[in-house]
């Protein structure tokens, strides 16, 4: 499960200082890693992004704009890349900030090939994990939208952790009738069981 | 005005020899003009007595020839005896005139003698207390002659005859050539002298002394070189202890300044090492790989290089800085020495958001100066202009350097060339620009106030200027403008 195949994923690295980038590169080129590699944001963002397990090797000063600017900017954004600082100077309250931010590690130039290394491929599997996750709420996401208006109702009820009893009692209807919505909802869902139901829900940001 | 009272011996003897006079031509039965005798006493008078006193004498000597007629002749009259009286008389008054006329020019000679004297006990005083002598030195022929107080700085007894030779025996021997060149070319009569060099006295002592001097020709061809000998050994060692403290205190405030920029110096060393360690471990693992990648590991090898390379750079213009030597002057390309000492701040620039605007005229004539003292004025005024820009929103600063040739503008300004760096910052307060070269002024909060007096000493060393240029009072930006001009450097 923690064995990542290198080839599929994506290694972006932006930093200013040519030396070290390509340094960085030839390293994870060495290692089988595909990689992108940026003198700057802007770069960064104008390149296109192939859909695959990625992560962002980011250096927290560069000219212009800073690293850890840039990391708000994609968070607001919404682009849920797994991300590793680098810095040559790094001090502590922007590392908490950083890290409090979201990022994977923060890595201190020069720092042992091993670390590097370490911290590409925990980003590597985070992301994986997050894109497996998005897959997955994609098709619960896929399966609620073939449910009735009163499945809903009744699996947001049921998920909640409401009695069939009580259920029939806030909507207004049979416990019969609750029981076979709740039937055919379960089975919409594909749930194996009335916890994989509840999970869903509350993935759905039901519960 | 009776001269000589110290003389009573000389006054009785005249008084004794009138009345020995007197009774001669009174009672002698000599029939001959004895008054005559009465000149000796008015001579000898003229070299005891002043104008008045003799003229009394010569008064008393007719007076008593008179008295001495009327004794012996007034019962009879005789023309001879009349006769004998006039010529006595006439004998007076002729040596009474002349000996006056004698005294005075002899006191005339004598007041200009005293006069002279005087004059010389001036030179020789003067010469003394300022330590210049005077010389002379006929070509071409070489016949010398000087002061007492040029053969005292020569290091030679006042008796000694001045020569070329003796001139040369003294110059240190690194001097030697330049002072027999100079000369030579008195001898060829070729313009005047004006010479510093330094003299090496048998005892070891070592003096500085500045020589001067006009040639001024005669009519018959021959040539006089008046000149004079100064000797400036206590300016000379003043101006060197003037010279090894500002040397000092240029390298004091230098290693402050590292120490300001130690985390841009340790980011620039750090950079490059980390780029060797990575780029090491991927070399070892393109090796290590089942099949070794060589084009890879070489690639990573060349990158190692260039790095160590550049790190070994940065250290050697550290230890440039750091280090503590005379100032080496040689041709110097300005824009180089700029982009260098930009190189050292870049990473300050990056920390405080500071954009650069780089200028470099191309093609500057080099400037004469010290590589080191001169990156150090840069650096200075970076380091200040980033520093004025800290309360900028972000984006709004701009530092920039600009280097010209200064043709255009003042006349002083011809044929040099400027260098200036400009801040978008708020400018400096109109009451603080008098007082910005001034030591130990700062506008900063921990300001040592020693930047800008070390820039401008340095400055000026190097024969040029350095000022401010405050905005025009309509101009759209801020910010305050430091230049510096430096007069280029005219091959020999």
């Amino acid at each position: 499960m923690n064995q990542i195949d290198y080839s599929d994923a994506m290694v972006y690295i932006v930093d200013d200082e040519a030396p070290l980038r390509d340094a960085i590169s030839s390293l994870l080129r060495s290692v089988g890693m595909r990689i992108a590699a940026f003198p700057s944001v802007a770069e960064f963002l104008a390149a296109p992004r192939p859909d695959a397990t990625s992560c962002l090797l980011l250096d927290v000063r560069l000219q212009g704009v800073s690293g850890l600017d840039f990391q708000a900017e994609l968070n607001r954004d919404g682009v849920a890349l797994p991300i590793i600082f680098m810095t040559g100077h790094g001090d502590i309250p922007m590392s908490v900030r950083a890290m409090k931010a979201g990022a994977i590690d923060f890595l201190a130039k020069p720092f042992r090939d091993q670390d590097l290394l370490d911290a590409i491929h925990a980003a590597l599997l985070a992301d994986r994990e997050r894109r497996r996750r998005d897959h997955a709420l994609q098709g619960v996401t896929a399966r609620y939208a073939t449910l009735t208006p009163r499945e809903r109702e009744i699996m947001a009820l049921a998920a909640r952790g409401l009695m069939n009893k009580q259920i029939a009692g806030e909507v207004g209807t049979s416990e019969i009738t609750v029981k076979i919505h709740r039937g055919n909802a379960m089975r919409k869902m594909e749930a194996k069981t009335f916890a994989d139901l509840v999970r869903m829900a509350e993935s759905l940001g039901l519960a | 005005m009776l001269r000589v009272p110290s003389t009573p011996m000389l006054s009785a003897l005249l008084i004794f020899l009138t009345l020995l006079i007197f009774a001669l031509d009174t009672f002698s039965p000599l029939d001959m003009a004895i008054a005559v005798m009465y000149v000796v006493v008015v001579l000898l008078s003229a070299s005891v007595w002043q104008r008045r006193g003799v003229l009394l004498t010569s008064a008393v000597c007719m007076a008593l020839t008179v008295v001495s007629y009327m004794l012996t002749h007034t019962v009879v009259f005789s023309g001879a005896a009349v006769g004998r009286m006039t010529i006595g008389l006439l004998s007076i008054g002729i040596v009474t005139f002349l000996a006056l006329r004698g005294q005075a020019a002899t006191n005339a000679l004598l007041a200009r003698e005293r006069a002279l004297r005087r004059s010389e006990a001036f030179l020789a005083g003067t010469q003394r207390i300022s330590k210049t002598g005077s010389y002379s030195f006929k070509v071409p022929n070489g016949e010398m002659y000087w002061s007492d107080e040029a053969a005292r700085i020569f290091g030679f007894a006042l008796d000694v005859a001045p020569s070329m030779e003796r001139v040369l025996e003294r110059t240190s021997p690194e001097d030697r050539n330049t002072v027999r060149a100079s000369f030579e070319q008195s001898i060829r009569r070729e313009g005047e002298v004006d010479l510093r060099h330094r003299l090496l006295l048998p005892d070891g002592e070592l003096k500085y002394v500045q020589v001067l001097a006009r040639p001024q020709c005669h009519e018959d061809g021959s040539c006089e070189y008046l000149g004079a000998v100064i000797d400036v050994t206590a300016a000379v060692l003043a101006e060197q202890a003037l010279h090894r403290s500002q040397v000092q205190l240029a390298h004091a405030t230098r290693v402050t300044m590292l120490g300001e920029l130690a985390a841009s110096i340790a980011h620039e060393v750090n950079q490059p090492l980390a780029a060797i360690s990575t780029n090491g471990e991927a070399c070892l693992r393109w090796l290590n790989r089942p099949q070794p990648e060589m084009e890879e590991a070489r690639a990573t090898l060349t990158s190692i290089l260039a790095a160590s390379q550049r790190a070994t750079g940065v250290i050697k213009r550290i230890r440039a800085l750091a280090r503590r030597s005379d100032p080496q002057h040689a041709p110097l390309d300005l824009n180089t020495v700029a982009e260098e000492s930009v190189d050292l701040v870049r990473r300050e620039l990056d920390n405080h958001q500071v954009a650069l605007m780089l200028s470099l005229a191309p093609g500057l004539p080099p400037v004469q100066g010290d590589r080191v003292q001169l990156q150090q004025v840069i650096i200075n005024l970076l380091m200040n202009a980033i520093q004025a820009m800290s309360s900028c929103a972000p984006g709004q600063a701009v530092l920039t350097l600009h280097t010209q040739r200064a043709d255009e503008g003042e006349e002083a300004e011809q044929g040099r060339v400027r260098l200036s760096v400009s801040d978008s910052g708020p400018g400096i307060p109109a009451d603080a620009i008098p007082r910005l070269f001034e030591a130990f002024y700062s506008t900063k909060q921990d300001g040592m106030g020693m930047g800008l007096p070390i820039c401008r000493s340095i400055i000026e060393t190097h024969g040029g200027r350095i000022w401010v240029r405050q905005p025009a009072p309509d101009a759209p930006v801020t910010g305050a403008t430091i230049l510096f001009s430096l007069p280029t450097h005219e091959p020999d």
